[in-house]
């Protein structure tokens, strides 16, 4: 694709259709379920205010598809430009809040050594959001001395903005004439109930990356294989422990939606959603299965599922819906009607939990010795969903953070505990206490 | 090196105030700061001058006060006149008039500002009692109501629909000046339709119509120049499929 350049000027007064994977969110999202998610930075000293601020400053105009509100047309909802400045907050209220109407749908929040950003998936996915983040905080360490190297990649505000990362990557790897997904049956869901309002809360752990690492290593896997085999094997316990008539009326598929990196699989700079997921599953009709089961056929299922064939299988379904003429043509009142329905249907009601890792994250060295760690937050689960996990390393911490609508922390007790047989110490943060 | 109570981050040292949430920095260095701030503060303010301090609602207020004492010396003045000039009252009953009846409409104009269509009536009423006491004076009642309250009333209800449409119009430009030409025509309608009503005892439009016939073309080139480029592309997104 020829690229274009955009000075921020010209990049002004710009409307875009929303990606493929940002269309269903407008149908869905509530105060509770807001599609917000949030990346953190938990430094190893207090934040300097006013070098966050002059950061914060400087990267005011260099991205400018995340200067946009949301707005509704009377076919699709649409992002049209703002011209408001980035806000910075303090951090403390609940995490991952619904963006109110006519104002950016991302926010910049700060407490004591803690940096956070948070972003409706309207805009982009965890990537993109990432490379936002990175920008800001190399730009706030240069702020407070740090020298950063030349050969450090990252969106620099003297940058001109490429038309690329405007995209939607989806459409351009887009192939027609290929056959659409098999609708999954329905998957167990955890048996909890609700949260009174405001519903959701975040649990942290911070594990030593070394430790888990060799562990995984252990068992000739990667650690998110690990992980994803711990969450099916804690799903299959929390299943095996319900009474005689719970465990007869519960779906006994167990499945997890894992998230991959589409910019990983195709060449693309896209700052806005490209991500699309795998489903591993054990299906508990088959009998009960031991740990290292669960690893192996995970393991295989991964890498079955991450194969570019059907990933392409995947958008073509996904995207062959919003290109087909007489859905195109339903009006928007309509349409969100059928997408929130297809959301629990199509989506929700087909995987029993979410684990989406960011995968290690890196900075120069200077900069790296004043990071303890990172935290992603995973957007507040559905009803039906109830619970999702988040996953990043740094240095040499890896640190899950489970978001959690319901009154019961048994599902995270069972995964920490689990991990504590295993020989991996972990320690236990929220948002509120630093 | 200061830090915010409520957020815990590290504030420069010439920050009085945390930016993220308002928290006042303690410490004695803060007490200084602030009291240096305030002496600052009160030398700049003695510069800037009195009437600059006020606010809107003080200024118009002053504004009312000064219309009054200017309007009142002129009713005592031309009463006084007029008393020892004819030894009674005759011509200064319309100055009178006049002067009363443009205090009041600036005593509207001062308190109702925010409230358009209280203004509106209340000028109108006490405008409409003006022409009535004119025509009276002369002992005799009669193009007042046929005549000059239908008219004013035609100019108020439009200069009130025009002001509400300006007031509406979320982009302000060329627009404004289209919505004023057609007010304008829809004013020359009505006039001729009132003087016609008076003088033929029915509705005739004749030169009205071709003043509206020839602002009609030139508000719809100012709707298209304005409109243009704007619209097309918010059309464009609002339909996109």
């Amino acid at each position: 694709m020829e690229s274009k350049y955009y000075t921020y000027q010209e990049s002004k007064n710009f409307w875009l259709t929303l990606d493929n994977a940002a269309k269903i969110y407008p149908a869905i999202i509530s105060d509770e379920l807001t599609s917000v998610f949030r990346i953190s930075a938990v430094l190893t000293e207090p934040v300097k205010i006013k070098n966050l601020l002059k950061a914060v400053h400087s990267i005011e105009t260099r991205f400018p598809y995340y200067k946009v509100q949301l707005k509704k047309g009377f076919f699709w909802y649409y992002l049209e430009h703002i011209d408001q400045p980035i806000t910075v907050e303090v951090d403390d209220k609940t995490p991952c809040r619904k963006f109110p109407k006519g104002k950016l749908m991302f926010r910049i929040l700060v407490l004591k050594n803690r940096i956070s950003t948070e972003f409706s998936h309207v805009l982009t996915d965890g990537a993109g959001a990432f490379e936002f983040f990175k920008s800001l905080l190399v730009l706030y360490f240069k702020e407070c001395g740090a020298t950063i190297p030349e050969d450090f990649n990252f969106l620099h505000p003297t940058d001109i903005v490429s038309e690329e990362e405007f995209e939607d990557s989806y459409n351009r790897y887009f192939k027609e004439n290929i056959p659409a997904m098999v609708k999954q049956s329905k998957a167990f869901h955890l048996p909890y109930s609700l949260n009174p309002s405001p519903r959701f809360d975040a649990i942290n752990v911070v594990l030593s990356l070394k430790e888990i690492k060799d562990k995984a290593a252990e068992k000739s896997v990667s650690i998110t294989i690990y992980l994803i085999s711990i969450y099916l094997l804690i799903l299959q316990e929390i299943h095996e422990n319900l009474n005689m008539l719970s465990r007869y009326k519960k779906n006994k598929c167990l499945r997890v939606e894992v998230p991959v990196n589409l910019r990983n699989i195709y060449p693309s700079r896209t700052m806005r959603n490209f991500s699309l997921f795998v489903m591993p599953q054990i299906d508990l009709r088959l009998g009960h299965y031991t740990f290292e089961e669960i690893i192996k056929t995970v393991h295989h299922q991964i890498h079955l599922e991450a194969d570019e064939k059907l990933i392409n299988k995947n958008i073509a379904r996904n995207v062959g819906y919003e290109k087909k003429l007489f859905i195109r043509g339903i009006p928007l009142f309509l349409k969100s009607l059928i997408l929130n329905y297809k959301f629990y249907s199509l989506g929700t009601s087909q995987y029993s939990g979410v684990l989406t890792n960011l995968g290690m994250v890196t900075f120069p060295s200077e900069i790296n010795r004043h990071i303890d760690y990172f935290i992603l937050t995973p957007p507040p689960p559905n009803k039906m969903l109830k619970l999702s996990c988040g996953i990043i390393g740094f240095n040499d911490k890896l640190v899950l953070s489970f978001g959690n609508i319901t009154r019961s922390k048994e599902f995270e007790q069972k995964f920490v505990k689990f991990l504590a047989g295993e020989g991996l110490k972990s320690k236990l943060t929220t948002f509120t206490v630093l | 090196m200061a830090y915010c109570k409520h957020c815990g981050v590290e504030l420069d040292v010439n920050m009085n105030y945390c930016p993220l949430c308002g928290e006042l920095v303690s410490g004695e260095d803060f007490i200084q700061k602030e009291q240096d701030q305030f002496l600052r503060s009160q030398q700049e303010e003695k510069i800037i001058s009195d009437y600059k301090k006020l606010t809107q609602i003080q200024r118009r207020k002053l504004f009312w006060e000064l219309s009054g004492i200017i309007l009142v010396s002129g009713i005592i003045v031309s009463f006084i006149i007029d008393l020892v000039l004819n030894k009674n009252i005759t011509w200064s009953k319309y100055t009178i008039t006049v002067c009363v009846v443009v205090f009041v409409n600036i005593t509207f104009m001062a308190f109702w500002q925010k409230k358009i269509t209280l203004l509106f009536t209340g000028s109108f009423i006490s405008t409409s009692i003006m022409l009535m006491l004119l025509e009276l004076y002369n002992q005799n009642i009669s193009w007042s109501i046929t005549l000059g309250v239908p008219l004013l009333l035609a100019a108020y209800l439009i200069t009130l629909g025009l002001i509400s449409l300006i007031q509406i119009s979320r982009q302000r430009g060329l627009n404004i000046i289209t919505y004023s030409l057609i007010a304008m025509g829809l004013l020359t309608i009505c006039i001729e339709a009132i003087i016609s009503l008076n003088t033929k005892n029915r509705v005739t439009l004749q030169w009205s119509l071709i003043v509206l016939a020839c602002l009609i073309p030139v508000s719809a080139i100012l709707l298209f120049i304005h409109y243009r480029l704007k619209k097309a592309t918010d059309l464009k997104k609002f339909f996109h499929i």
